[in-house]
């Protein structure tokens, strides 16, 4: 899917390829262009996302990045960015010193 | 669409799911009915209107319904396949409730695992992820 993705495998990816690939998930969820997409953008108020829309996107992040998000730290993130930031940390927190 | 301005009434024109609203202040709202002699029915739950959830919380009912039957569950069914009390995803499913984050989460990993043994069943022998992956 990536351009070239100067990361590897087991690594943590780059903050680009991950807010690619969030682009992607917040996409085909909410059926519009990935292109519309931003960072800043507020998934229920800026792009309409209602509470299941919210739990698939959580859902599938979780499916992609091979992760577990708690739903209470999922429930505090409001934008794109904020997910990725989250996605970022736990990724980290998962790689072995 | 772009919102539309109606001269001389601050409101803003929307379509949510196929259906046509007009969003104004309820001071205007108030003259309109008072200008053509209606009496606006009261909500039906003050509460609920209020808390500005109302919306979301029918959306997600329609939507939790229309995946329910895409999948080929009763309520029942789905109840007691995402451990949730039936009479818990009634009231969801009336749009009495707002669930917490947790309990949408059970009702659609139990729609999803349904909706995966529904194509299994369809087609056994092409059976695929119905997901793509990445």
């Amino acid at each position: 899917m990536a351009a070239e993705s100067g990361s590897l495998q087991r690594g943590v990816p780059a903050r680009e390829q991950v807010v690619s690939d969030m682009r992607g998930i917040v996409a085909e969820q909410l059926g519009m262009p990935r292109e519309t997409i931003e960072e800043r953008h507020d998934l229920e108020r800026d792009l309409g996302a209602d509470s299941l829309d919210l739990v698939e996107i959580n859902m599938e992040v979780e499916e992609h990045f091979g992760l577990t998000v708690p739903d209470e730290v999922y429930e505090q993130i409001r934008t794109v960015g904020q997910v990725v930031d989250q996605v970022l940390a736990l990724l980290s927190a998962d790689e072995p010193g | 669409m772009p919102p539309k301005r109606v001269p001389g009434i601050d409101c803003r024109r929307i379509e949510l799911d196929g259906i046509r609203y007009v969003i104004m202040r309820e001071s205007a709202f108030d003259y309109l009915c008072e200008r053509a002699g209606w009496k606006p029915a009261p909500p039906e739950d003050e509460a609920a209107l209020a808390d500005g959830l109302a919306l979301d919380r029918v959306s997600l009912a329609e939507k939790i319904v229309r995946r329910r039957k895409a999948a080929g569950l009763s309520q029942a069914g789905l109840a007691r396949r995402a451990g949730v009390r039936a009479e818990t995803l009634n009231r969801i499913e009336r749009g009495r409730t707002t669930p917490d984050f947790a309990t949408i989460r059970k009702l659609v990993e139990a729609m999803t695992a349904a909706e995966r043994e529904q194509l299994e069943r369809n087609a056994p022998a092409t059976s695929r992820k119905p997901k793509k992956s990445s």
